[in-house]
């Protein structure tokens, strides 16, 4: 892949993976305004680590995901007792406290950030990585954990009566969905060789929100492309930045309103799902 | 000691405003049983049409005002009838993310297509206001704090006699329970939803003008940033009790001003969120959360 193409496409790819765990987080029920601070632990646990202890990069890019999902679900389980919209008012306070906070800390570089951290993250490595990161949604959507996980989203009290605890339901949900934002931001983090505040600002919780909800929040296949199609669009209509929020905001409005569960419904998989696998089997016969 | 009171001062002034924009939300999730987070958009929208009125068109402040307060509330019911309403008329439970989501898309509109035609920039507010100060002992009081804190006053006073003593008051409090029973003793809950968010982007549009001619500043991202303080307050403040959001609204005010005071004006953002933290762990279900509604909204 050229360099060209490379530079639209990696961010986008990294984008797409912590979208991904934000439709984990979704798929219990749960909704995190403040998805890009976990991505932002992810970037300054993997750099710092790059840095000052100068482990490998996939090493610490493994750590920081791990330490980006330790927070997850400490505060998953600290913030549990509140009803879905105040956690995800609280998942916003926190984004917004916590990069106030790496902001006014001299040591994590305040507001210049951490430079000079190697790059070492190409197409091959976020490649991989979303691949591995698709296997997992793919596998917890499949497995007795995501069925669990739909089963709270739809009806606390009903998944109760079958079983299944709710609170361990969202924990375990934000860690992973946490953990795999941790994961995207490690790999931003030594793609770019630079961080700074910003990359856990509330805009940035605010586009991978918008990249769920307009690509679908009820499957795998909305988060990506949701987040590839937008993503891609204002490169590929060269449209001005500056409207691009507005855009987004009107196409938010369009989508809840004519389609409140996004392009990518159960419905419409469930319509093309059976008609795929009847070209498939003729294919192969 | 005299500075002390000095910042509970300010901060009693600033915290008033908080709590209009509190009580805007309260009354809309109170009553549509929706976060509607375009409201934010009130306390950027009602300046900003002050500012063109004023600036632009030459008008003088008295009559820029209420025009500004008049295209705000139209504004805001043409987003509530674009955004929220296709969600009400499906039934009061069609899942709480559609409506959020869309309401955020709206104010998401609204800010940037602002800030596209204004500049992203903050603009100073087109009112002189009297830069003398009043003094009482050793406490200065500017004049802008003392119009503010009776704004405030006026409008919670007011408000409180149309919710508890009016006839539009007992319906928006019979929608607030029931939507389906008061249907059936004859009250329109759709009308009660309209009236209910004309009169949160009233306190929302108030409180915005305030804010600007406070600062003498203009941005079109003021909005989501009260906003979101409006937010916080209205769940320390137990997110459906009204006087909650006015206790509440003032005590971020002061912790603000002592924080800003003593520590550093960067911490503002932290503070509030920070209290909002700290107040949800300790009652998930705010200061003043009233027992009629269920505990998990």
């Amino acid at each position: 892949m050229s360099g060209f193409y490379s530079s639209i496409a990696i961010p986008v790819l990294i984008d797409a993976i912590a979208v991904l765990g934000l439709y984990v987080i979704a798929s219990s029920g749960r909704l995190s305004i403040g998805h890009a601070a976990f991505f932002g632990i992810g970037c300054y646990v993997s750099a710092i680590l790059s840095t000052q202890l100068t482990l490998p990069f996939w090493a610490s890019i493994v750590l920081g995901a791990v330490a980006a999902g330790v927070f997850g679900l400490v505060f998953a389980v600290v913030a549990e007792r509140l009803g879905h919209w105040f956690f995800a008012i609280a998942t916003l306070a926190f984004s917004v406290m916590l990069s106030g906070i790496v902001s006014s800390v001299e040591s994590l570089g305040g507001a210049t950030g951490i430079y000079g951290i190697p790059i070492a993250v190409g197409v091959p490595a976020v490649l991989v990585s979303l691949a591995a990161v698709l296997v997992l949604v793919y596998w917890i959507d499949r497995a007795s954990l995501g069925r669990s996980l739909r089963a709270v989203r739809d009806s606390e009290i009903a998944a109760e009566a079958v079983g299944i605890n709710p609170a361990y339901a969202h924990a375990g949900a934000f860690a992973i969905g946490t953990a795999i934002a941790g994961l995207a931001g490690g790999l931003w983090a030594h793609y770019l060789g630079v961080i700074k505040p910003v990359d856990m600002s509330l805009d940035r919780s605010l586009f991978f929100l918008i990249y769920l909800a307009v690509g679908g929040i009820e499957h795998w296949a909305g988060a990506l492309l949701g987040t590839v199609t937008l993503g891609m669009l204002p490169e590929v209509l060269r449209f001005s930045r500056e409207y691009r929020l507005a855009f987004f905001g009107l196409l938010l409005t369009g989508f809840m309103v004519l389609r409140p569960s996004g392009f990518v419904s159960r419905q419409l998989i469930n319509r093309i799902a059976p008609r795929v696998g009847k070209i498939w089997a003729e294919r192969h016969a | 000691m005299e500075f002390f009171i000095q910042l509970i001062v300010g901060g009693l002034s600033v915290g008033g405003t908080y709590a209009l924009v509190a009580l805007g939300f309260v009354l809309i999730f109170g009553v549509a049983n929706v976060l509607n987070i375009a409201h934010a958009q009130s306390i950027m929208l009602a300046p900003f049409f002050s500012f063109i009125l004023m600036d632009q068109a030459k008008l003088p402040a008295a009559l820029a005002f209420p025009l500004a307060l008049v295209l705000t509330v139209v504004i805001a019911l043409i987003v509530y009838s674009a955004a929220i309403r296709p969600f009400l008329v499906a039934g009061r439970q069609s899942g709480y993310l559609a409506p959020f989501i869309g309401s955020f898309g709206a104010s998401l509109f609204i800010e940037n297509i602002l800030a596209k035609i204004f500049g992203s920039s903050s603009h100073p507010f087109p009112i002189e206001i009297q830069r003398n100060v009043w003094r009482l002992g050793s406490i200065v009081f500017v004049p802008m704090q003392i119009v503010s804190m009776a704004c405030v006053v006026i409008a919670a006073l007011v408000l409180a006699w149309v919710v508890t003593r009016s006839k539009t008051g007992r319906s928006m409090r019979a929608v607030a329970e029931n939507p389906i029973v008061a249907e059936s003793q004859g009250i329109s809950a759709r009308r009660t939803i309209v009236i209910t968010i004309t009169i949160a982007t009233i306190l929302g549009a108030a409180s915005g003008i305030l804010f600007a001619a406070g600062n003498n500043e203009l941005s079109p991202f003021m909005g989501m940033e009260y906003g979101l303080k409006g937010l916080v307050v209205m769940i320390i403040g137990g997110v459906t009790s009204l006087p909650g959001a006015v206790v509440a609204g003032l005590l971020l005010g002061i912790a603000e001003a002592l924080a800003v005071g003593y520590l550093s004006s960067s911490f503002s953002m932290v503070i509030s969120f920070g209290l909002l933290f700290v107040i949800l762990l300790a009652r998930p279900t705010g200061l003043f959360a009233s027992a009629s509604r269920e505990s998990r909204p």
